[in-house]
């Protein structure tokens, strides 16, 4: 019994020993990214000349997150991203697929209010 | 004069920068993204922060990793208060940076700890990934090599201008009020 | 320090300074270098210690700060002293203050003790073994009073495990020693290397007659630093961080500095009671082949000593980062048996056989 214990502890030593001699697995992040999955979910983005204001995905979007505004020529969007889970409901439901969850992931900010992202289809710059 | 200032700040920001001691402060599922930061694939250790300590009197980070409700909002405002000076906060997850998914109906989570205490990083998405998490120390490493020794107290006293202080109540905001025993009326 | 002395005395003459300086001068140097070396010396083992436990578990440790991270615990202790210093509501001011500096001072007088080389001995008494034995335990008693004054009771819980812990563990490692005392006939550190001069080179170290006491005072050295496996002073998941829970800044980093400090020479220690000390390891020095015709040649020697010890103090402490990396935390109740049921008889058994060894073997006991 003693001896078993004596041994185990010993093996443990020698297996924790020959780790230090294998590849260390740590990515370099900010330069060596990880391959993303095909269907990773990130911030999800907005196209504005797909979209049609049906206001789908506000009815869909479990957290209240998503809001859309129709205009007399122009179609307003909103996202709070203090909000949305991610959970890509908005991006399923959309019949024109206007919203398309996007691959980007690094969403610190320094300001609550660089959180809500607007955009309008009249900007060009909404890309 | 100048030149003293900025040459102390340089090497004080390098220090502080470069060794941001976490404190374990883990409430929900973010705490696991947050253990998976340390571990042998995002090595957190490669900043200088791999020193998780448990007591907040040598911590130097706060990341609040995931959803605090009433019941736990005097336990992280008192946690805040007694780590020393100079003390940094990021909000990981939805939930902590205004609510996530609870933000609308529920009755018993703060929306957002900026309620509560001062956060110099607002990291969203529901969680985050590991990665996410190495980008906002990132970020906050870069901000905190701008600052000034000097106008530390001012970030300080414009993000807690409207905190109060009575025997009974903890926090006094517009619409929140920290007892002891949890958090009074709506907010 | 005769040789050094003279040295110094024949380099101020030339100098044309008077021997009175060089006598008053003279006792401040190993002072000065033991200063020096303490700082030196933790802020490479703390960074080591990161590095080697990422190099178990498959990590890269830090390597952002600096070259290869090797500023890393600079950053480190200019956040520290600049930290804020809290006083705690209902705490013993004195007490508080003066805790991390009874832990402090002890840890520094044990540097002086040991022999670095057979010329760079500071404190060379004819007890030195009992001396080490008696400072090794103080301490604790600045554990106990930082856990008194914290008003905390984790504090309190914390140098209470700490004070049990170090009283059981210290009876194995005086029978032990006694063992050790009883091969080298003497309580001298240089007369104990001196035994272990020989033909056979390594094998006339006391590591072979005395394997199993240098387990068991390996086993009680991790005990007495409050290491992993034996860290239920600082248990974080049971006490918030044990004993130091309530020190923030400088005073957090006195018992960091006087912990790596102790881990440092108490593996020292055990190289030089049973690896041998200062002796080279190949038997012969190499520097009396490279420089058998330079007149300096005893201070190559004397370095080449301070070399070798060197290089058995850090394959101890890497022997010890090992272990940390290994083995889980004990119970309290386990932590207590394996020293009073296991360790204790186990070392007197050693010391019996060790005093039956030397009378039939080596002919006669002193």
């Amino acid at each position: 019994m003693f001896l078993n214990k004596l041994k185990a502890i010993i093996e443990g030593h020698f297996t924790v020993f020959k780790h230090s001699f294998k590849k260390r697995i740590t990515q370099e992040y900010p330069e060596v990214k990880q391959d993303l999955p095909e269907n990773f979910r990130g911030v999800p983005d907005w196209y504005a000349e797909k979209c049609i204001a049906c206001k789908i995905c506000e009815k869909v979007c479990p957290a209240n997150a998503v809001r859309i505004e129709k205009g007399v020529d122009n179609v307003k969007f909103g996202l709070n991203l203090s909000k949305c889970i991610i959970c890509g409901n908005c991006a399923y439901n959309c019949p024109k697929n206007a919203i398309i969850m996007s691959k980007n992931y690094e969403t610190a900010v320094a300001s609550k209010s660089l959180l809500i992202i607007e955009k309008n289809s009249k900007d060009n710059n909404y890309e | 004069m100048n030149i003293i200032v900025s040459s102390i700040d340089f090497i004080l920001n390098w220090g502080r920068s470069n060794s941001l001691w976490p404190f374990t402060f883990a409430t929900s599922c973010c705490g696991i993204e947050m253990m998976q930061t340390s571990a042998s694939n995002f090595d957190i250790a490669r900043f200088g922060s791999e020193v998780f300590r448990a007591s907040p009197r040598q911590a130097d980070l706060l990341i609040c990793a995931g959803t605090i409700t009433h019941k736990m909002a005097p336990a992280l405002l008192k946690l805040y208060k007694q780590m020393p000076e100079p003390k940094y906060v990021i909000a990981m997850g939805a939930c902590a940076c205004g609510g996530g998914m609870f933000a609308d109906d529920s009755y018993s989570v703060v929306k957002g700890i900026d309620k509560i205490i001062p956060v110099d990083i607002y990291l969203p998405m529901c969680p985050p990934k590991p990665e996410a998490l190495l980008d906002a120390i990132m970020k906050l490493q870069k901000n905190i090599r701008k600052e000034s020794f000097l106008d530390r107290d001012k970030f300080v006293s414009a993000h807690c201008s409207r905190l109060k202080e009575r025997e009974d109540i903890l926090v006094i905001d517009n619409d929140i009020q920290v007892t002891y025993w949890g958090v009074n009326g709506n907010d | 320090m005769n040789y050094l002395y003279f040295l110094y005395i024949q380099f101020l003459l030339n100098h044309n300074i008077p021997k009175i300086f060089g006598d008053i001068t003279f006792p401040f140097i190993p002072f000065c270098i033991v200063a020096a070396m303490i700082i030196f010396v933790v802020l490479v083992l703390v960074l080591l210690e990161r590095k080697v436990l990422a190099l178990f578990t498959q990590r890269k440790g830090p390597n952002r700060v600096g070259p290869w991270g090797m500023f890393q615990t600079i950053a480190d202790a200019i956040k520290l002293l600049c930290k804020q210093n809290i006083d705690i509501l209902g705490s013993d001011k004195f007490l508080f203050n003066i805790a991390p500096i009874v832990v402090f001072v002890p840890v520094m007088m044990l540097w002086g003790i040991i022999p670095y080389s057979s010329e760079f001995v500071f404190m060379n008494f004819s007890v030195s073994v009992l001396l080490y034995i008696s400072i090794a335990a103080l301490p604790v008693i600045g554990i106990i009073l930082s856990g008194y004054a914290s008003n905390s009771k984790y504090s309190l819980i914390g140098a209470m495990r700490s004070g049990a812990q170090i009283i059981s563990y210290e009876l194995p490692i005086m029978f032990v020693l006694l063992s050790i005392v009883a091969l080298s006939s003497s309580m001298n550190l240089k007369d104990i290397v001196y035994s272990q001069l020989g033909e056979g080179a390594i094998l006339c170290w006391h590591v072979f007659p005395c394997i199993v006491g240098f387990i068991i005072i390996f086993i009680c050295m991790l005990a007495e630093l409050n290491r992993c496996p034996f860290d239920l002073p600082e248990a974080e998941s049971e006490l918030v961080a044990g004993y130091n829970t309530e020190y923030s800044g400088m005073r957090f980093a006195l018992f960091f500095l006087a912990e790596y400090a102790l881990m440092f020479i108490m593996a020292a220690f055990l190289a030089t009671l049973f690896w041998g000390g200062y002796l080279p390891i190949t038997g012969k020095y190499i520097s009396e082949i490279f420089f058998s015709d330079n007149q300096f040649l005893p201070v190559f020697i004397y370095f080449e000593q301070f070399f070798w010890l060197m290089i058995k103090t850090f394959i101890l402490v890497f022997l010890f980062m090992l272990v940390r990396a290994t083995l889980p935390r004990l119970g309290t109740q386990s932590l207590m048996k394996l020293s009073w049921y296991l360790l204790l008889p186990l070392s007197m058994i050693n010391f019996i056989v060790i005093i039956i060894f030397k009378y039939f073997i080596e002919g006669g006991v002193l």
